[in-house]
């Protein structure tokens, strides 16, 4: 990555202005994957001075905005609080903390990048992102929507809901990207996500009706996984093995939402 | 046992805590500031001859200094392998060439005043390729209709059987072969046969290759560089740019990981060619890409290997054909290759009838080069896998077959003079070699009477055991040579010089010990400086398991000397004592029969301000190399879990006793043998080069190719067996390479001994695993 | 750009490209605990503290640097001792590339844990690569200073 111009924007206004006028420029997060590209940006855009790094609870619903760092939320005792373990197991094996230190929570969601195991665990959850321009949006519809291209990302809200949760994942050695992860809630009724498959997490719908129907029936929820997703190849695994492993993954969530 | 007073001590490191607190060290940190910072055009094309290049845009841009093509560089093949002259690779490489044979040969080198500035000028060079059909499956290479070095004057300094148009590297055949080998197969009660694949991988020094060069006040010029071994480098930058070596020096200062991959000269060739025609300062620092694709990796390796045995257990055959990849250029084919069969033929000599043979492929792939474990860490796995099914065919436990068959103290084996590292081997009894005793206190370590082969702990989970057993060599007989440098200062306390080369591994330290200990010293009197061409003295440098062993012996050559030379003096200066009557005993020499005394702060200062006309410089040193290669031992033995659901496996604990005679600083001795394990389980686990179709390396940054991280293995547990060699200094033997053999068999037996599959390549992926799984239930 | 940089509790001022990482930055001003390692964010060894946190010194922009507080080993003074001590005594420095970072980690860590477990120690170091000691001498020593058994 590199860029001619640093700015620093004193409002979203006025950052959002930049960022349509100007199609070379670009919304700088943490810098962590952006940096990776060999691009040549005219404009860094950093948003870090706008407040955007809390995370707040209010009776219904849990705020995190955009430049909240990935360390911040895994340790934070709010997140910690509510649906179980999902989004710290989501987040504990990206690199090490030095990293999750710098990543933010925006730039994670914002990039939807395929390996990123934070989309698979918000997928399960009720969750809507905050943008300048789109004003709010569902996050599963962000994600499977690429028109929003162009707009700032603010926050994230996270309804607060009761019932269990569960992350599963599958990684060759515990700094590797996952070759599979699964999240799974119980609230109303049951959401299952796989994620890193390895494009983009999405929700089940097949495998979610069956289970919904009858809460007995995990073993056929499970392998309606297989048949439902689409399973790729990259560096680390084929397609073939993905397939085989997730209905392990989505059985043993299933089996822990359902104690 | 013998007593010890400065070695067989665990000390910290002489440099520890100056490197933990961040002093300016390696050498990017003592580059100065108005180096020229040069980079690299590299090939996209893994096969491919350059029609045309024109570097006229790229000169214009403001800040370039210079960029040089295969036009203006000299045209003399050399090899980069960093080995004792006449080298034992082919002579196949060019500084640059209009030819590039894998993605990444370098094209062009640029040198500018600033990153930026070279990377605007390196993207307006124009290159115009012939794009050739590349050889990239190495079983596919020999005639294949693509020749890889079809340049004429490519050679070998000795015959290796070196044939570029049928693109071998080397061969060897028809050479290792004691008593009939396929007729024992016949008649042998119990046989295996079977192929194995071991992967290429990376070394991952954390800091990457560096360079950097500037002409000083007498007009030479001087390199500072990451390298193992700096008088090679300067014979071969000399060599390569048709200079005296009178008019280079070398100096390493300390260096970030080296395991194998800075015994080859790099980026040097670059920072001495910028320098000479620019007469400015350079420095080359590679990205982690270019250390991944553009230096080194271990040699791909298939193995065939056959064995034969009676029907108690008693090995008779054993066969070994082996089909190696060297990649683009053939830096340590030939030498890799043997060691494959050096070090694991002579392990098992109870077998009368031998053979190993081969060849050494080039392919349009990443070079493959030293790393740590060479050849010998590839045949580990076939052999220590094979003998594994041999104890499954016998219905034998795994490690009585290994105790019946395995190499014991005062015993030879015909190998050893059969075959060398490169050529013939040196005849050798086994003095010290203590693998039984490793073989049954492993096993005692991890509970194997209880563990092996398996237990089911829930119904998808199985922890299994796994072993297997290695030897290694100290240093290459009669070729490695080091050598020693003592000066007594004012003061009382001593400089030691030497060639050798530490790389992070403590020998400064171990051999500063090894130095005080044959003075009779404190190890606190000596002060070490190493790795400078110009100021200490030869040595082949930090490879083959050599530096305790071969510049070792020569630290205590030289301390022998001094202490002989401190003690003639002190009886001068106690007058009409001799030199016999001498006692030197807490720096301080007196005689025998009481009387004056004098210390050895008293004796220096007299030296150099008192004794008028006996005043003198007291210079001592040592030259070392051996006849013998007292090879270390180890068993190792690894417990696992695997889910049988997945195929992930979780590593447990991995036991390693190890004989690698007397531990001269049994701390850093430890660790040297933690740190190979680790990397061993690493290639063994998780660490994969992988290419595209069209050659091009993706596994080339450290996302993609995951080193082990510290939560990847539970527990590494480390004994040493009670060992001394009569051939090493105070006992000790190598340890440097010993550690990183055995993972890759230990862990596919263990994992067959939990779920009965046999998994022939490495890495043991969860994938391989649980298909293998599948496929055994169909 | 013009900058005024918080480092080791002093201030500098420097010159920089708005796109330079906090690590070439510091190089280059003369902290050269701070190493390159691997250019993808992924080994460590440049990590430095931004307001106490363990940060990856190769992504983070220098020109967000201002406002922060950053510590690198120079800065740690006789506070690094006690943890150099135990990782030298058990020879588990070995090349010392990754050394400065892992004494920094540390000490934040210490900060951060309190009776930390194995794993959790672990965990924190995660990000902290080391290819020559197997790891298991870094902790002997760790284990030491972080009172753990």
């Amino acid at each position: 990555m590199r860029f001619d111009k640093f700015l620093q924007p004193e409002s979203f206004r006025s950052a959002l202005e930049i960022l349509t006028k100007d199609s070379k420029s670009v919304i700088l997060g943490g810098t962590t994957f952006l940096r990776l590209s060999d691009k040549k940006y005219s404009t860094g855009i950093d948003l870090s001075n706008l407040g955007l790094d809390y995370i707040k609870e209010n009776n219904n619903q849990i705020e995190i905005g955009a430049y909240t760092h990935l360390r911040t939320i895994e340790i934070d005792p709010v997140i910690n609080k509510y649906f179980g373990n999902l989004i710290p197991k989501s987040l504990e094996n990206l690199i090490g903390i030095q990293f999750r230190n710098n990543a933010t929570i925006g730039g994670a969601i914002f990039g939807r990048l395929g390996f990123t195991e934070i989309i698979t665990a918000l997928l399960v959850l009720d969750c809507e992102l905050e943008f300048e321009e789109n004003g709010l949006v569902p996050f599963s519809e962000f994600i499977s929507n690429w028109n929003i291209k162009r707009d700032i990302l603010k926050k994230i809200i996270i309804k607060k809901e009761k019932g269990n949760c569960s992350y599963h994942m599958l990684r060759n050695s515990n700094a590797d990207f996952a070759i599979l992860s699964v999240a799974v809630s119980n609230f109303d009724n049951i959401k299952i996500a796989v994620g890193t498959r390895p494009s983009i997490a999405k929700l089940s719908e097949k495998a979610s009706q069956i289970i919904n129907s009858d809460n007995n029936n995990i073993d056929e929820a499970a392998n309606m996984v297989a048949e439902e997703f689409k399973f790729g190849k990259d560096l680390r695994a084929e397609g073939k093995y993905r397939k085989m492993i997730a209905p392990v993954l989505v059985k043993r969530a299933l089996l822990e939402v359902l104690k | 046992m013998m007593k010890f007073k400065e070695v067989k001590h665990s000390i910290p490191k002489v440099d520890g805590r100056g490197l933990l607190k961040g002093k300016s060290a390696y050498t990017d940190d003592l580059a100065v500031e108005s180096a020229l910072i040069i980079k690299l055009l590299r090939s996209p094309y893994a096969f491919a001859k350059i029609k045309s290049i024109s570097t006229k845009k790229a000169l214009k841009v403001e800040g370039v200094e210079c960029i040089l093509t295969y036009k203006d560089v000299p045209r003399i093949p050399i090899t980069r392998a960093g080995q004792s002259y006449p080298e034992p690779s082919p002579k196949d490489k060019f500084i640059l060439d209009n030819y590039v044979r894998y993605v990444g040969d370098e094209v062009a080198i640029i040198a500018g005043t600033t990153d930026k500035v070279v990377d605007d000028a390196m993207k307006l060079i124009v290159v115009d390729y012939e794009i050739l059909e590349p050889v990239l499956d190495f079983e596919k290479a020999i005639g294949h209709k693509s020749i890889i070095h079809p340049e004429k004057e490519i050679y070998t300094m000795f015959p290796m059987g070196l044939d570029a148009k049928n693109n071998v590297a080397c061969s060897y055949m028809d050479t290792m072969i004691v008593g009939d080998v396929d007729k024992q197969m016949k008649e042998s009660e119990v046989t295996i046969e079977q192929r194995y694949f071991t992967n290429a991988q990376q070394q991952v020094p954390l800091e990457p290759h560096t360079s950097t060069a500037f002409i000083d006040v007498q007009g030479r010029l001087n390199i500072i560089t990451s390298t193992q071994n700096p008088y090679h480098t300067r014979r071969i930058i000399g060599e390569a740019l048709g200079k005296p070596q009178r008019d280079i020096r070398i100096y390493k200062p300390r260096i970030g990981g080296g395991f194998g991959a800075k015994q080859q000269v790099h980026n040097d060739l670059f920072t001495a060619i910028v320098t000479l025609k620019t007469g400015k300062p350079s420095k080359c620092f590679y990205t982690r890409q270019e250390v991944q694709e553009n230096t080194f990796t271990r040699h791909e390796m298939r193995f065939d290997i056959r064995l034969g045995a009676d029907k108690e257990g008693n090995l008779e055959a054993f066969d070994m054909q082996l089909l190696s990849n060297t990649g683009a250029y053939g830096e340590h084919a030939l030498t890799t290759f043997m060691v494959a069969g050096s070090k694991l033929l002579p392990m098992y000599n109870k077998a009368k009838h031998l053979r190993f043979e081969g060849k050494v492929v080039y392919t349009n792939r990443c070079s493959a080069g030293a790393y740590r474990g060479y050849g010998a860490l590839q045949a580990n796995f076939a052999v220590e896998s094979a003998m594994r099914e041999l104890a499954e065919k016998l219905n034998m436990d795994p490690t009585e077959l290994r105790l019946k068959n395995c190499i014991k103290e005062g015993e030879t084996s015909p190998v050893f003079k059969v075959m060398g590292e490169g050529g013939e081997g040196i005849a050798q009894v086994m003095e010290s070699c203590k693998l039984d005793y490793c073989i049954k206190r492993g096993r005692k370590l991890i509970k194997w009477d209880k563990k092996y082969p398996s237990k089911q702990i829930a119904p998808n989970k199985i922890r299994s055991v796994g072993t297997a057993i290695a030897m290694q060599g100290s240093g290459i007989p009669l070729l490695d040579m080091g050598a020693a440098v003592l000066k007594l200062n004012d003061g009382g306390f001593f400089n030691l010089l030497m060639g050798a080369t530490d790389l992070g591994t403590g020998s400064d330290t171990v051999l500063s010990q090894i130095a005080a200990e044959a003075i009779g010293v404190p190890v606190d009197r000596i002060v070490i400086t190493s790795s400078d061409t110009d100021t200490t003295p030869f040595d082949v440098g930090a490879y083959a398991s050599s530096t305790t062993f071969v510049s070792g012996n020569a630290a205590r050559k030289a301390g022998l000397n001094m202490r002989a030379k401190l003690i003639e003096e002190a009886a001068k200066a106690l007058k009409a004592v001799h030199k016999d009557d001498i006692i030197f005993e807490d720096c301080t020499f007196k005689s025998k029969f009481g009387g004056e005394s004098i210390t050895l702060n008293e004796l220096s200062q007299g030296l150099y301000h008192k004794f008028g006309a006996d005043m003198k410089q007291l210079i001592a040193s040592g030259s070392n190399t051996s006849p013998k290669s007292p090879p270390p031992f180890m068993a190792a033995f690894v417990e696992i879990e695997i889910d049988t659901e997945t195929g992930q496996i979780d590593i447990l604990e991995y036991v390693a006793v190890v004989d690698c005679g007397t531990t001269i600083n049994p701390n850093l001795a430890k660790i040297q043998v933690e740190g190979g394990i680790l990397q061993g389980i690493g290639m063994a686990m998780w660490e994969d080069v992988r290419y595209s179709k069209d050659g091009k390396m993706l596994s080339n940054n450290l996302m993609k190719y995951k080193i082990p991280n510290r939560k990847d293995v539970k527990k590494i547990t480390v004994e040493f067996a009670e060992s001394y060699d009569p051939a090493g200094p105070y006992g000790a033997k190598s340890v440097g390479e010993i550690g990183i053999d055995t993972p890759l068999a230990a862990i596919a037996n263990a994992i067959y001994n939990a779920v009965g599959v046999r998994i022939r390549s490495v890495p043991l992926t969860p994938e391989k695993i649980l298909m293998a799984i599948a496929n055994q239930n169909k | 750009m013009k900058l005024k940089l918080n480092i080791n509790n002093r201030f500098y001022n420097t010159n920089i490209d708005g796109d330079e990482s906090l690590l070439d930055v510091l190089r280059n001003i003369g902290f050269k605990s701070v190493k390159k390692g691997c250019d993808t964010g992924t080994c460590g060894v440049c990590s430095v503290l931004i307001n106490g946190k363990p940060t990856l010194s190769c992504q983070f922009l220098a020109a967000r640097a201002p406002g922060h507080k950053i510590l690198t080993v120079e800065g740690l003074g006789k506070k690094a001792d006690k943890i150099v001590d135990v990782i030298v005594n058990e020879g588990a420095d070995q090349c010392g590339y990754c050394g400065p970072a892992l004494v920094l980690t540390t000490y934040a860590m210490k900060k951060e844990l309190k009776n930390p477990t194995i794993e959790k120690i672990n965990h924190y170091l995660a990000g902290n690569l080391c290819r020559c000691s197997g790891y298991e001498g870094q902790l002997r020593g760790i284990k030491k200073y972080m009172g753990v058994k």
